[in-house]
């Protein structure tokens, strides 16, 4: 299994600790975050 | 006292990370109430203005900002504080991922790993849709622990999950176990042919361990978040899970675990399974199962996560014998009956797993009738910030308990401002609590357990009272935390240890009787 791990680490820590290969992200909120308007301009993207 | 907020602008710590900086600063100078280390979203933000921490600096945080606030007695004790914050934090950036390739998109990761299974997701919820639908569209199974998630968003998730034949677990999802590998908070357990669809958390894990304790084996153990078997969402990830058990080779006996469904939910859940090949049991919760008992003869239906576990491993080990909850307390009741003073007649429940605490309402409900919790909607509802009265049952890793501090599974110190209140109350008997252990637990939740039962035994002997802790384990026998040294440092703390949380409340109850 290959898992990847957004949020916390101390998931990512249990994964390694189970010697899973884990990836994890180092997340952070997108510059100027507005959560919904995020949503419509990837909507507007998928329409393409 | 000076009010002082300072910001570290462009630098990202996920939430536990920083309440548990927070936290260890905080202990070390005694004021728990007085820091906080957040990042500076909105929610956030309202946390610490809710807690007086925030000024017009913190304001001017930023979501990928960090605020650190603290009232002090002076600049010179701020600076002390911050010092040590930013040295915490620098240490967490060297120490890890050195040998590590860093990613800060899940972009990044996909653009260059195309084998990926499976993905664990914890962001705030406002963010968390949104990546959960990158993964999805990638044909990647999601755990989402995530709460916050709403309605409309984990509808859409999990039809987009169904159309690709993945798992989107969640929201407030916090426990699976695939083939073998534990997500999420889970639990070294044995590998065998029992699968599990639950909620899920805590109600998961103390199944899964209390089976694999006895011997036997998980295959897979899936979670659908709890909001999964409303009307709203139709119980569609639990149908996808099922539909995954029932075709796997290495699962014999299914099992699910959940709170009550709807009844159109929970008939079409049982239609499914009702012709299957493979043994079927139910716990739904609260739920009086005899009206499911006569249409679905085939399928095993128990009233609590105990008995769902004794039963299964009763069907696998005709020799098995439980311990006979009477012979085997009778003594201690009698003893700590006899022990209370009048006015100790309640019942007070500290629980950081909320099935557990669910479950624990639902037991003092059927012997007592009135018991306030938060867990509870009605007028019996605790809100966070009011006391506890007569019996209460408190889940301190509800969504309400839980904003601006991280889940107890991760701090289990967080307990101690309440169970102080707890102890305080002259008409307290017993305080009912539990412990998890396993992967991304506390590594040594005893040791901090048994200093606030010794903190709270000063509180109680100085009124000439004693209260009776009673603790279930929630844990493996095979957990690194080491389940017998968990269990011997409580009992020599005078804390009384039961094999489930079903048989602590059993007993709670007997001695308040």
């Amino acid at each position: 299994m290959k898992v990847i791990n957004v949020g916390l680490e101390l998931f990512h820590d249990s994964l390694k600790n189970q010697n899973v290969k884990s990836i994890h992200v180092k997340w952070r909120p997108p510059a100027n975050s507005n959560a919904r308007l995020l949503e419509i301009i990837d909507k507007i993207r998928e329409r393409g | 006292m000076l009010l002082i907020n300072r910001i570290i602008k462009h630098t990202y710590f996920d939430s536990a990370t920083l309440m548990l900086v927070s936290s260890k600063i905080a202990l070390s100078l005694d004021s728990s109430k007085d820091i906080a280390v957040m990042m500076g979203s909105q929610m956030n933000k309202e946390v610490l203005k809710h807690s007086g921490l925030l000024n017009e600096d913190g304001e001017m945080a930023g979501a990928g900002d960090i605020i650190i606030a603290a009232r002090v007695e002076n600049e010179e004790k701020f600076e002390l504080i911050f010092k040590q914050i930013h040295e915490q934090l620098q240490s967490k950036v060297s120490i890890k991922n050195e040998d590590e390739k860093q990613y800060l998109s899940v972009e990044g990761v996909l653009k260059e790993h195309n084998d990926i299974d499976f993905a664990v997701v914890s962001l705030p919820g406002e963010y968390a849709a949104r990546e959960v639908k990158k993964l999805l569209k990638q044909n990647i199974n999601v755990l989402l622990f995530s709460d916050n998630v709403s309605l409309e968003d984990e509808i859409e998730l999990k039809q987009l999950a169904i159309e690709r034949d993945l798992l989107m677990m969640g929201p407030d999802c916090g426990t699976a176990m695939i083939n073998g590998v534990g997500l999420g908070f889970s639990n070294k357990v044995k590998k065998g042919d029992i699968g599990v669809v639950a909620a899920s958390g805590t109600g998961l894990q103390e199944f899964v361990c209390l089976v694999s304790n006895e011997g036997f084996g998980i295959s897979d153990a899936y979670g659908t978040g709890g909001r999964d078997l409303s009307d709203d969402v139709g119980g569609k990830m639990m149908l996808q899970c099922l539909k995954r058990l029932k075709h796997d080779d290495d699962t014999d006996v299914i099992v699910i675990l959940s709170k009550p469904p709807s009844v159109e939910v929970g008939r079409n859940v049982l239609e499914y399974l009702k012709d299957s090949s493979k043994k079927v049991y139910v716990c739904f919760l609260g739920l009086d199962s005899n009206i499911w008992k006569k249409e679905y003869g085939t399928i095993v239906f128990c009233h609590t996560i105990t008995q769902l576990a004794d039963r299964v491993i009763q069907d696998k080990n005709p020799d098995y014998i439980g311990e006979d909850f009477n012979r085997k307390y009778k003594n201690l009741i009698e003893e700590k009956r006899s022990g209370l003073h009048e006015e100790q007649k309640y019942i007070r429940g500290l629980y950081c797993g909320g099935t557990l605490a669910s479950e624990a309402v639902i037991a003092i409900q059927r012997e007592f009738h009135k018991v306030y919790s938060n867990v509870l909607k009605d007028e019996f509802r605790i809100g966070r910030f009011e006391p506890s009265k007569r019996h209460s049952i408190i889940d301190l890793g509800d969504d309400e308990f839980t904003k601006g501090k991280v889940h107890p599974m991760i701090d289990p110190s967080l307990r101690w401002d309440r169970l102080c209140e707890e102890v305080s109350d002259s008409t307290v008997a017993v305080v009912l609590l539990d412990l998890e252990i396993g992967y991304g637990s506390h590594k040594d939740p005893a040791s901090i357990l048994v200093q606030e039962v010794k903190n709270a035994n000063k509180i109680t002997e100085k009124k000439g009272r004693q209260i009776t802790f009673i603790c279930s384990i929630c844990g493996s026998v095979l957990d690194e935390q080491g389940y017998f040294e968990q269990e011997k440092k409580l009992t020599e703390a005078g804390v009384i240890i039961t094999r489930s949380n079903d048989e602590a409340v059993r007993l709670a109850i007997e001695i308040c009787k």
